[in-house]
């Protein structure tokens, strides 16, 4: 063992010098380390960042055309929006090990708003809420579905986002006594799949799917 | 027990526990470091069988974290573990996606085991008896001959590790609920290492001439090294000039045995020793008696009842409970954030390590390490073994000054020290 006279310790790892004091240690033992030596660190995300500084340039240069090219309409917002997009939703649909039906869940949102934001942005005619919203439902609803019977086994880990895509069916009839969507056909079709979504829920769902409700809506 | 025929169970996260999910990334790991230290070189097979038998006892290790509508839970998770061989820094973030979605993760260095837990699942307390109980199946395992067929059948150090209930729910006393709000602590300022290094300095001491050193002011080991800490920080990083705000040293404590709970989750409070050292000239033995004071004094069970009612009142509230998860996280974020302040150092005195009579010999020590924080870039541990104390310091900044200044008050008082050191740069020039 290594001893250090300034600190009057022994060193029983490694080093040429203290490592408390810096001063160079005395004697020949070399012991065994006890850590690994050269770890090293990988740098993170390199490409998002790339991507990340590409999309702002983007925004940015759309920004500068608008300003001079069309003052009169104000489209690099519609540019902004789809970016904030991409970025809400791909990193979501990327990531490793999350749960399908909640990606599905997260595509029918994203999606949703980004129907809604652009209809705003080129002045509200109304056509998101009206037909782009209940679409997105109907496709999520299905695609729940066909993971269910892919993967009979996991139902019970995609049953709380069946459910919630199942509510929004069920609410999409509120939007149009509302006033909100204008046409009837589109704001019941969501909740028929909905109804037939809940049927299947009913008749096939077992004892795991009633325990997968209990631990997910425990409070 | 074959893993197949475990059915799936499931249990809530305790009071504390709520917190980590909401505030844990690559950054803030939450993760902390048990390490045995063997008197052999680990065979990574045999650790790995004795791991996979010894896990579904541990109904606190053997599950994976999901999330409900309302609140996350933990539910047994079927899937095999992993050990791995130790290649990278210390408490680093633990991705379920890389663990099989364990929230542990055991790996090996030539005589060391280490145990990796996310604090999600249990308390320093709880990972200790997991970490033993996986050396003891592993030394069955290794050694056949050295035990008796009676030994050998047996899974020790696994009573208890089916209890899962939540001390902090089951000990609330709704009268006694009383504000704890910390002032603004003194934080350690200098030059940070890269993120995720993790500088490590281990001091072993012979406990005889610790204790002995103790008794010269009538003090416990934890009063003893809690003092000389503050007395370090007030040394090297107030230039003995004292500072505006007070040094605290956040000491965790362990409260099984205060309310004879036995439970594998966290059930731990803390103890804050608020330290206002504004002015020049205050000696050791002044802090030494500011210490002791405040052991005394805060050291009680009425105390941390009040503090565990505190705690444990948001979660009983009717209302809170059904605010839904994303919007619940946001709120705790917030609280966190704003109220994260209240501590300069960790200190967290595991005490002595007790283990079974037929393993000890194969037993060097034992170790222990706190992930850090960028407002508590040093976190310190004890815990000992046969007569040794390993005094632990995880650190994120560059300098050694605070560990010097306490090793060398230690050293002058006659007690010696070996150095163990680990994380980059401490061992070349």
């Amino acid at each position: 063992m290594k001893h250090c006279n300034s600190c009057r310790i022994d060193v029983a790892t490694p080093a040429v010098c203290c490592p408390l004091c810096g001063a160079p240690l005395i004697g020949t033992d070399e012991p065994d380390d006890v850590y690994p030596s050269g770890i090293t660190f990988k740098k993170r995300g390199f490409v998002r960042k790339l991507l990340l500084l590409i999309s702002f340039l983007c925004t940015l240069i759309c920004f500068t055309i608008n300003l001079f090219v069309t003052p009169g309409f104000w489209w690099w917002t519609i540019v902004a929006t789809a970016l904030c997009y991409a970025w809400i939703v791909v990193p979501h649909a990327m990531r490793r090990g999350g749960n399908s039906a909640g990606k599905v869940l997260m595509q029918v949102v994203a999606g949703s708003l980004l129907a809604v934001a652009i209809d705003f942005e080129t002045g509200y005619n109304g056509w998101a809420v009206s037909y782009a919203v209940p679409a997105f439902i109907c496709t999520g609803i299905t695609a729940v579905v066909v993971l269910v019977l892919i993967n009979r086994t996991n139902w019970a880990g995609y049953v709380l986002y069946q459910s919630v895509l199942t509510l929004f069916g069920l609410a999409m009839p509120i939007l149009y006594f509302t006033g909100f969507a204008q046409n009837a056909a589109s704001a019941f079709t969501p909740s028929v799949f909905a109804l037939a979504s809940i049927a299947g829920l009913l008749i096939f769902g077992d004892r795991s799917i009633k325990n997968e409700f209990r631990r997910r809506l425990h409070f | 027990m074959s893993k197949r025929n475990v059915p799936t169970r499931w249990h809530k996260l305790d009071n504390t526990a709520n917190l980590f999910p909401v505030v844990t990334n690559r950054r803030y790991t939450n993760v902390f470091r048990m390490t045995a230290v063997l008197n052999e070189e680990v065979d990574p097979v045999l650790l790995g069988q004795a791991l996979n038998e010894i896990l579904p006892f541990f109904a606190a290790f053997n599950v994976r974290m999901r999330h409900g509508l309302f609140w996350s839970y933990l539910e047994t998770n079927h899937a095999k573990a992993q050990v791995w061989h130790e290649e990278e820094s210390p408490c680093r973030y633990i991705d379920p996606v890389e663990t099989n979605r364990f929230l542990f993760r055991v790996l090996y260095y030539k005589k060391r085991i280490h145990l990796e837990t996310f604090h999600v699942l249990t308390d320093g307390t709880g990972a200790m008896r997991f970490l033993k109980a996986i050396c003891y199946r592993y030394l069955q395992l290794a050694h056949p001959d050295d035990f008796t067929e009676e030994q050998r059948a047996a899974y020790f150090g696994t009573e208890n590790a089916g209890e899962v209930q939540d001390g902090y729910i089951e000990n609330y006393v709704r009268a006694k609920s009383k504000a704890f709000r910390d002032p603004s602590a003194f934080h350690l300022k200098g030059e940070h290492r890269l993120a995720g290094e993790l500088g490590v300095v281990t001091a072993l001491m012979p406990l005889d001439a610790l204790k002995a050193e103790c008794a010269r002011y009538d003090a416990t080991i934890g009063e003893y090294l809690t003092a000389s800490i503050a007395f370090g920080i007030y040394e090297e990083f107030t230039s003995g000039h004292g500072s505006k705000k007070p040094i605290s040293i956040f000491v965790p404590v362990n409260l099984r045995p205060i309310f004879g709970t036995d439970t594998a989750l966290n059930f731990f409070s803390k103890l804050s020793i608020i330290l206002p050292l504004h002015a020049r000239g205050f000696t050791f033995d002044d802090v030494m008696r500011l210490v002791k004071q405040q052991f005394d004094e805060k050291l009680t069970r009425e105390e941390f009842e009040q503090r565990l009612a505190y705690t444990a009142s948001s979660e009983m509230n009717f209302f809170a409970r059904l605010i839904p998860l994303p919007l619940k996280n946001g709120i705790l974020r917030i609280v966190y954030e704003n109220s994260n302040n209240g501590s300069s150092v960790v200190l967290s005195n595991l005490g002595p390590v007790q283990v079974e009579e037929p393993f000890r010999p194969y037993f060097e020590g034992f170790r222990f390490l706190l992930s850090t924080t960028p407002k508590e870039p040093l976190k310190t541990t004890a815990c000992a073994y046969n007569g040794v104390l390993a005094f632990n310091f995880a650190s994120e900044l560059e300098s050694h000054r605070l560990e010097r200044s306490i090793i060398r008050r230690l050293t002058a008082a006659g007690v010696p020290v070996t150095l163990e050191t680990g994380g980059i740069k401490d061992e070349a020039l």
